[in-house]
């Protein structure tokens, strides 16, 4: 094995890290979607392979051509992990051309042109990846030489096609903290008071047995008992029933959520779920009403009925009241990021670029997504009325929506464990299908069930993040992080599609987390603008130009929504921003970590003189949460 | 959606707690807060200021005053919410300066329906609302169905009057009898003296350039720029005036900028088509070559197309007039009236942002910039020809730098730039912001024909704006600086934005004209709201790196 090529001497001039092409952030994160090689980084030159603990290299091929569309074509070398496709340009003045891209993101791989095709370049394979772009690697017209790469490549990039493991499981880093323990459900149903008088916690899912796609423990309205609980699961959707997924601290209005109920086209009603769902909005003492969400267009609701499920008739449910989201399907906002991508890669065309982002609509499925997570917010907090939400089965719009309503009403979930908390919590206990949505290690590319679902609402994130600079406690790194790691494979995080498969699989035992590197990193993240809670509880007072904003209502316009050009088209050197933020934000959050705690200093010494001299402190001087 | 039925009024007056059905009877008498010099000229009671794209016919109450220098609408109800974020001391919240009004429109008291209103235009007694669209693109909308009748009449010709004078010496600066106490930075270059501009060369260390005073004299050949021009140190005086035949508006390449390697920034008007102007270009570009160490032949940007050949490629930039009407659409994109006109143009915002061209234009700006300072990068000496040389190579020219001298991205670096490129070097603020022209009688601005009204200093904010978005850390100021710039350019109490070139100002200066500069912010705003032009992310770099180069893809 050639692991720690360092033999190879390269041209220590090299600094164009951030034109490098392996990854988009600044020159130490491509340590973030490579090597977190412990401190070793020096002893590699520069384009070097540089091997995870438990990555292997699997096969070389030299001799081969990488057709960069932005830096032209280089000649290099060519290895295949176990974990990664890296490409090394011979030539030490083209390394901009370095390549390191993770299997997990390659979605399908094709020959290219055949042994007696015309022209330079024109046979090899080229490689399409999940994260916006393709890759071409020409090889020599003879011999079959690229049919051992293609093989190799055709295997370790979709493991489970071929009955292998996936590099997560193989992959055995440790970090200082375990991202496992970063969400406990118990710890965060008692964040938000549950049990309380109006709702309790059960475990009569258990062991899977009501719902297997739900998770083992959930909150519900404390009246229904079990066998109601049992009653409901049959007449919704896959057994998706209400469960809390949010209640608010002072109005104990809720958001709840759950999968279609199967309503068919004879209209059928269940008594126990009209019940069930009146328990959730007596759980609310402030209204008399409850909302029910159903995030689809209300033709693809009706059309459903046709399958067996529908919505709730307001005649059934009294006082409930059924608003349509109109937030289109899986396969509409595939073919939409399909579109930007096609816009966004290779090359741009400016005269067409406004436009064509339209004719995408991608920002306008976003726009639709957060008009209705506002509507949730708005009912919530404004009306303190509690809302009911779902799409056809729960796991995906539904997941959406709710999160995102979370993400405006509490910051909590705008730190950064909070926010680890949301995506465990409302994405991964819940059954977002993340192994069918993205498929990993799967070659079926062009499988119906995969979407961008999750991409999509990260990028819902970026526009709060946008709108509201000061609200995120992380940066949009974070955001890109995760998205990079979502198709990697290099975690466990993201695998597999429910709770239950994940324990049977002892995910935990045998993967590390995503939030155990992130963690033992986070001042990458750190936005150094955050004015968070626990920033305003010193001794000013409170007034409307000097408290931060509790409840986030974004402008949902298209006018103010704006594509995530640092995601979408972070490959084109020429989009990315020219001054990476990145080194700045870190020296600023340092300077304030530097600045609190002189202040915390200043005020532990304030606080022993008052009580040298006896004096009790002011009750306003609050302690301070740094 | 606005009901097809004429709007019923009587919801507002559940919006006034103590009326009692009788109009006007019980509401308190509110009084407009007035500068030093200030008069009320015009007066509506009983007005409903409309929210903003507010189908449901919300307002607020209260009076509206147009005096002879602001509209302004006193709330009965104001609250400390009114003003969020910035509070300007000398604009409220519900305030218009006179010269920020660009366009009214007589309503029927709703949003929807509507009719320009022009200066003389007939104004019907029974007026039901006033619409008023600022430069700024701020809308407001009023209502009148409570007030007195003949109120909103009134209102509306005194804006008419007031908002569109036709004499210069009408605007506010010339009665406000506010004492001036300057209290500008230090590191503040106004370029008005020659010392100024020698302030620069020495800034630059440019040793192979000369200050002239000759366009002070009797001699002056460039009649809108300043006294002091800085030109080649070979060429003589007697040159310049000579040359300055063949060249639009006198405008004969001058210095504005450079590097201590050699190479400097010039600015010039394009050349007249007479016989001898191309030989009169070239005596001139070879003096400009020997003020290079190297004695590099110059690169000269033609940004309008090269006025010879006149091939206009897409690359260059469009007429005034062109440029005005993308801005025009871009405005009207920018001012929804209705909450349904909203939605409709939401649906298509992109379409009609790129139809709009506006952001090409601002594409190809900071192309010429970026060309510019590449060149400038290589030690190479760029001369910036265009039309009269006072619009665009003021906006390229200024990009350039920003590009090139960390200077210019500080707070005070950017005030003196604009001093030196728009100010000193004549951009005619009067005549691209349809204000009247200095000395001009009423009857001569009617007279000639109007000048080209044309947003090219707000072309030159975009464009620094989306430099801003390039470069977060770059930039000392923020957005609210700029867009505060851009909203006190209409605010007819300072003198920065108020002449067309610097003789002009100097000849109201010599009748007792008090300068003041709109850089004194103190005059607006508290430390606290000047503390939000300050950029937190701006890391002040040591000027070891004089070329930042820039690569301009997209815009937004």
């Amino acid at each position: 094995m050639d692991k720690h090529n360092s033999s190879e001497l390269l041209n220590s001039d090299y600094s164009v890290s951030k034109n490098a092409s392996s990854d988009s952030l600044d020159s130490d994160s491509k340590s973030s979607s490579l090597n977190s090689k412990h401190g070793q980084d020096s002893a590699h030159g520069l384009g070097d392979i540089q091997l995870l603990d438990g990555e292997k290299v699997m096969s070389v091929s030299r001799d081969v051509t990488y057709l960069c569309p932005y830096n032209g074509p280089s000649h290099g070398v060519l290895k295949v992990t176990n974990y990664q496709l890296h490409f090394r340009p011979t030539d030490a003045t083209s390394l901009q051309t370095t390549l390191s891209v993770s299997l997990g993101v390659v979605s399908r791989i094709e020959k290219v042109g055949g042994a007696s095709s015309k022209g330079e370049n024109s046979y090899g394979i080229e490689v399409f990846c999940k994260d916006m772009r393709n890759l071409r690697f020409a090889h020599r017209q003879e011999n079959h030489s690229r049919r051992g790469i293609f093989e190799k490549l055709q295997q370790l990039a979709f493991p489970l096609s071929h009955r292998l493991p996936l590099f997560a499981f193989s992959y055995s880093e440790s970090f200082p903290e375990d991202g496992w323990n970063v969400y406990e459900p118990f710890v965060e149903l008692r964040r938000m008071g549950v049990n309380n008088d109006m709702w309790r916690i059960t475990r009569i899912n258990d062991k899977y047995e009501i719902c297997d796609s739900y998770p083992a423990v959930w909150a519900v309205p404390a009246a229904a008992n079990d066998d109601l609980l049992r009653s409901v699961a049959a007449y919704r959707s896959r057994g998706r029933i209400p469960v809390l997924a949010w209640i608010h601290p002072s109005s104990q209005a809720t958001i709840t959520r759950c999968s279609q109920p199967l309503v068919g086209v004879s209209g059928k009603r269940s008594r126990e779920d009209e019940r069930y769902i009146q328990l959730i909005m007596d759980a609310n003492a402030q209204a008399h009403k409850l909302f029910i969400m159903d995030a689809r267009p209300s033709a693809n609701a009706i059309a459903n009925k046709a399958k067996g499920g529908g919505y709730e008739s307001e005649d059934a449910y009294q006082n409930a009241e059924l608003v349509f989201l109109d937030i289109h399907n899986i396969h509409v906002m595939r073919e939409s990021l399909r579109k930007l991508k096609e816009l966004c890669f290779p090359q741009i065309d400016q005269t067409r670029w406004f436009s064509g982002i339209e004719a995408s609509c991608w920002l306008k499925h976003i726009k639709c997504i957060l008009a209705g997570a506002v509507r949730i917010v708005d009912k919530v907090e404004n009306h303190k009325t509690s809302v009911l939400v779902h799409c056809s089965d729960g796991w995906d719009r539904t997941a959406q929506l709710t999160a995102l309503a979370m993400l405006m009403l509490d910051p909590y979930y705008r730190t950064l464990r909070g926010f680890q908390v949301l995506i465990e919590k409302e994405w991964l206990s819940f059954g977002h299908k993340f192994q069918l949505r993205i498929g990993h290690g799967d070659e079926r590319h062009s499988d119906a069930d995969r979407s961008p679902v999750f991409v999509q609402w990260v990028d819902c994130v970026w526009q709060l993040q946008q709108q509201f600079p000061t609200a995120f406690e992380f940066t949009e790194r974070l955001l890109i992080t995760i998205v990079d790691h979502l198709y990697s494979c290099r975690f466990g995080t993201f695998l597999f599609n429910t709770e239950r498969e994940r324990v049977k699989e002892e995910v935990k035992a045998k993967t590390v987390s995503l939030w155990s590197y992130i963690n033992s990193r986070q001042n990458l993240y750190l936005n150094p603008l955050y004015w968070g809670p626990s920033s305003f509880s010193t001794n000013s007072p409170p007034s409307p130009y000097s408290r931060p904003q509790m409840v986030l209502v974004p402008v949902a316009s298209l006018r103010i929504i704006k594509l995530w050009k640092a995601l979408y088209c972070r490959w084109n050197p020429t989009m990315r921003q020219q001054d990476p933020i990145y080194q700045r934000t870190r020296e600023l959050v340092a300077l304030r970590a530097q600045l609190e705690a002189a202040a915390a200093a200043a005020a532990g010494d304030h606080a022993a003189r008052q009580h040298r001299l006896g004096l009790t402190p002011p009750r306003v001087a609050s302690p301070h949460h740094v | 959606m606005n009901e097809k039925v004429v709007p019923n009024f009587t919801s507002y007056i559940n919006v006034l707690p103590m009326n009692n059905g009788d109009k006007n009877g019980s509401l308190p008498e509110l009084k407009p807060k007035l500068l030093n010099g200030e008069q009320v000229v015009g007066v509506a009671e009983s007005v409903v200021l409309l929210a903003p794209l507010s189908e449901r016919e919300r307002g607020r109450f209260g009076s509206l005053f147009v005096t002879n220098y602001k509209l302004t609408f006193v709330p009965i109800d104001a609250s400390s919410n009114d003003e969020y974020g910035q509070r300007n001391q000398l604009v409220g919240a519900f305030d218009v300066p006179l010269t920020g009004v660009g366009a009214l429109w007589q309503t029927d008291g709703g949003l929807t329906r509507r009719r320009r209103l022009v200066p003389r235009s007939d104004v019907p007694a029974k007026l039901k609302g006033l619409q008023v669209v600022c430069k700024n693109m701020k809308v407001l909308s009023f209502n009148f169905t409570n007030s007195p009748i003949g109120n909103g009449r009134q209102v509306a010709i005194a804006l008419l009057h007031h908002a569109f004078p036709k004499r210069h010496d009408l605007l506010f600066a010339f009665e406000y009898r506010e004492p001036y106490y300057p209290t500008l930075p230090s590191d503040l270059n106004m370029f008005q003296r020659p010392g100024d501009w020698k302030r620069e060369l020495e800034r630059c260390e440019c040793p192979h350039w000369r200050i002239t005073c000759i366009n002070g004299t009797s001699d002056a050949f460039m009649l809108t720029a300043g006294e002091t021009l800085i030109v080649p140190s070979s060429v003589l005086d007697y040159n310049l005036i000579e040359s300055a035949r063949h060249f639009r508006s006198g405008r004969v390449p001058v210095w504005v900028w450079g590097r201590a390697e050699g190479a400097a920034l010039l600015r010039s008007g394009e050349l007249l088509p007479t016989e001898q102007s191309a030989t009169a270009e070239s005596v001139l570009l070879e003096q400009v070559r020997r003020s290079h160490p190297k004695l590099k032949p110059p690169h000269v940007l033609y940004l309008c197309g090269n006025s010879f050949s006149s091939i206009s490629n897409a690359g260059t930039l469009p007429s005034l007039s062109t440029l005005n009407s993308a801005y025009k659409k871009l405005a009207d994109l920018c001012t929804p009236t209705t909450l349904s006109g909203f939605w409709i143009q939401d649906s298509q915002y992109y379409s009609i942002l790129e139809s709009s061209r506006w952001l090409r234009y601002v594409a190809n700006c900071l192309a010429f910039a970026d060309d510019a300072a590449s060149h400038l990068a290589n030690n190479q000496t760029v001369v910036v020809q265009e039309g009269d040389g006072v619009d665009y190579s003021a906006v390229v020219s200024c990009l350039t730098q920003l590009l090139l001298d960390v200077h210019f991205r500080t707070i005070a670096g950017f005030q003196s730039l604009i001093q030196k490129e728009w100010i000193a070097l004549g951009h005619p603020f009067c005549d691209r912001f349809g204000l009247p022209r200095p000395g001009n009688t009423k009857e001569e601005s009617e007279r000639e024909p109007t000048a080209q009204i044309a947003p090219v200093f707000l072309l030159f904010l975009d464009c620094t704006w989306q430099l801003q978005r390039q470069f977060p850390a770059a930039f000392q100021f923020t957005e609210t600086y700029l867009t505060t710039l851009w909203d006190c350019a209409h605010n007819h109490l300072f003198d920065t934005f108020l002449f067309n070139c610097p003789r002009d100002r100097e000849l109201a200066v010599s009748k007792n004209f008090v300068q003041r500069p709109l850089w004194d912010w103190g005059e607006q705003f508290s430390e606290q709201d000047i503390a939000l032009f300050y950029n937190p992310l701006f890391a002040r770099r040591p000027p070891a790196t004089p070329v930042q180069r820039l690569y301009t893809k997209t815009k937004r």
